[in-house]
């Protein structure tokens, strides 16, 4: 069943095409993200989608009702802001309650959902706390329980991990999942680090220059993207170009890559996609379906893996990551190393205009 | 006292040092004028003469002289404020919030343009208004002309109505700035978290700006209740007989009367009661949520 559906939307300011032909649809109780980088329209869309903008074209559908001139506060839509935007007069039981309240809710019955929305979000009896007196997190955690509270048919998350430092981040990912699995209500969630946006995401729809270039679960995205952007986006990749001739890409000065078959006609432009991490780097390598020998350029050791840009005979450079498990040692500048793959670790992405 | 204690002392009072010039002012342009004030109205005046009896006569005298008309101008005195400024709020609040809103680039443009009108002396102002709306002024005068009525309306000037009248009009430019500058600072995101969460434009208002602005409110109450209070130039040329306030007859009794004691201990009285409404204000809301506003 579809809970929010974008048909041909498109958003200008001025001279610039914020939001330009963006469709898609997202089901119920999914979790779906807008990735991309900052200034891609992932906002704009969202604040398309809660009614805060209205479109310039196309139309906005939740459960199969158009949205069209339906103000916020008539939307089955809730916000979490990016800035959090809590109300600073208030204490955490009268944000909590600020809908409750609007909807005229007795008091008993709003009482009992801000005690059950707060031991949600882990935080029972801060009723009375000042949103001054709360630290990041638990101010995060408040301004999700006020937008829950109200039960929307859609909740709307603006970057709300943003402001955090990296270790609460990483907290905050693993607890809006699980708020999420507990609720079931639909999530649609922005933002510009892919991290989130895979660890968290049902769906996500990647977005670059106003336009939704792919959509798909976060594996489909990550293993098989449609674009050197989204590979580059989601997770860094090797991009390497070259020709396809029969279950083989040609790359100049370095020689044949072995790919996978695919329906590409021969001889057409394409580029080889690898992960980092599939890459393996080792002194001498056998065994795998491509090896080539290039000469280590730089090296960064970060603990749980080791980076190395390794710079191929045509001045490609392949960046490795690999653990000390893989390799036994590290790699110093200037070795002579192997790097190689099967034809599994790599995705070939046709060429299209003005890529 | 070891010599190390006595330097810490000394890093004390130099702390306070740096307060000296800005007390020597106060107290030499503020406290030593009211001081003398203060003292003369525990004194007698007899055939223009100040005579120090030391008495309480003058205080007595503001309940009690002419059967408690003094101490009742100093009550409807305080009422008349108190209308003036609500008036004045009023007219304020809704151009600091269009302002706020709605004049985008030209904020600073409109703010400047609001303020012209204290270019010009208040007395002149005054004789404006009533070149406006006394008996023979223009309202009249068109409404005549136009047939509306056949002979001039009266209670357009002359009384209190129009006293409270101009003092909201002449100071409702200036309440535009605190109130101004508390709505510019109610975070954008605020007001779309309210319409988010099922909010009204006029519930989101009530709910989020109007207490986030209570800060600019409670600086133009102090802006505007404490003047009046004292005003004596508007009573005089727009009050006639009805809007009298108490300010005139402090000037009265040191100018017509000339007892300069009981003038003393009337300003003396309306001091005393500006500085307890001034602190209660504080004590209500805060110092620093009224530094705020600023």
């Amino acid at each position: 069943m579809i809970d929010v559906e974008l048909v041909d939307v498109t958003k200008r300011f001025g001279d610039v095409v914020a939001v330009n032909h963006v469709s898609f649809s997202v089901e119920k109780g999914e979790f779906f993200s807008l990735l991309g980088p900052s200034g891609c329209g992932k906002t704009t869309t969202l604040r398309i989608i809660s009614g805060f903008e209205e479109p310039d074209e196309g139309e906005v559908y939740i459960k199969g009702e158009s949205m069209k001139g339906v103000p916020p506060n008539k939307r089955p839509t809730n916000m979490v802001f990016q800035n959090l935007a809590l109300f600073p007069h208030m204490n955490v039981y009268d944000n909590i309650a600020f809908g409750l309240k609007l909807k005229k809710l007795p008091k008993s019955e709003i009482d009992k959902k801000v005690k059950e929305v707060l031991e949600l979000v882990h935080l029972p009896g801060y009723e009375k706390r000042w949103i001054k007196q709360l630290s990041g997190g638990e101010q995060q955690r408040v301004a999700i329980a006020r937008a829950l509270v109200n039960e929307p048919e859609v909740l709307l998350l603006d970057e709300p991990l943003g402001p955090l430092d990296l270790k609460l981040r990483e907290e905050m990912i693993i607890e809006l999942k699980r708020i999420q699995r507990e609720v079931g209500t639909t999530f649609i969630y922005v933002t510009h680090d892919q991290g989130e946006a895979l660890t968290m995401s049902d769906k996500i729809a990647v977005m670059n220059k106003g336009r939704v270039v792919q959509i798909g679960s976060p594996l489909e995205l990550y293993e098989r993207p449609n674009s050197p952007f989204v590979a580059d986006f989601v997770g860094r990749s090797n991009l390497i170009r070259g020709k396809y001739i029969d279950g083989a890409v040609e790359v100049p000065g370095l020689g044949s890559i072995s790919v996978e078959e695919r329906k590409i006609p021969n001889n057409s432009e394409v580029w080889v996609c690898i992960k980092p991490e599939r890459v393996t780097i080792g002194k001498k390598l056998s065994g795998l379906d491509n090896v080539f020998e290039g000469e280590i350029r730089e090296v960064y050791y970060q603990g749980k893996m080791t980076m190395y840009k390794v710079i191929m005979p045509n001045g490609t450079v392949i960046t490795v990551m690999a653990t000390f498990k893989d390799t036994g040692t590290i790699f110093d500048y200037g070795e002579k190393v192997n790097v190689g793959w099967n034809v599994s670790d790599v995705w070939v992405i046709p060429q299209r205009g003005g890529e | 006292m070891s010599s190390k204690d006595l330097l810490e002392t000394f890093k004390e009072i130099k702390h306070y040092l740096t307060l000296v010039p800005g007390v020597f002012w106060l107290v030499l342009f503020l406290f030593v004028p009211l001081a003398v004030m203060g003292i003369f109205s525990f004194w007698e005046m007899t055939e223009y003469k100040l005579i120090p009896a030391w008495t309480l006569e003058n205080y007595v005298a503001i309940v009690t002289r002419r059967h408690g008309l003094y101490i009742k101008l100093l009550l409807k005195s305080l009422g008349m404020s108190v209308a003036a400024t609500i008036a004045s709020i009023g007219m304020a609040y809704p151009i600091a919030y269009y302002i706020s809103r709605y004049a985008g680039k030209y904020k600073y443009l409109w703010i400047n343009t609001i303020l012209a009108p204290y270019m010009i002396s208040w007395v002149i102002t005054l004789f404006g208004w009533r070149t406006i709306l006394s008996y023979g002024g223009l309202i009249n005068f068109l409404l005549m002309k136009i047939g509306l009525i056949s002979e001039p309306i009266k209670w357009l000037w002359n009384n209190w109505g129009a006293v409270i009248f101009v003092l909201a009009i002449d100071w409702a430019p200036w309440l535009v700035l605190p109130i101004f500058v508390s709505l510019e600072k109610i975070d954008e995101s605020l007001l779309e978290a309210a319409r988010d969460l099922g909010a009204s434009p006029i519930q989101t208002f009530l709910t989020v700006t109007l207490p986030l602005s209570i800060p600019g409110l409670l600086l133009a109450v102090f802006f505007i209740l404490i003047p009046t209070f004292g005003e004596f130039v508007a009573p005089r040329i727009a009050g006639g007989s009805s809007g009298a306030m108490y300010g005139m007859a402090i000037e009265d009794a040191f100018s017509r009367m000339a007892d300069w004691p009981f003038g003393s201990a009337m300003a003396f009285l309306l001091l005393t009661l500006s500085v307890v409404i001034a602190f209660i204000l504080i004590r209500r809301v805060g110092l620093e949520t009224l530094m705020e506003a600023l």
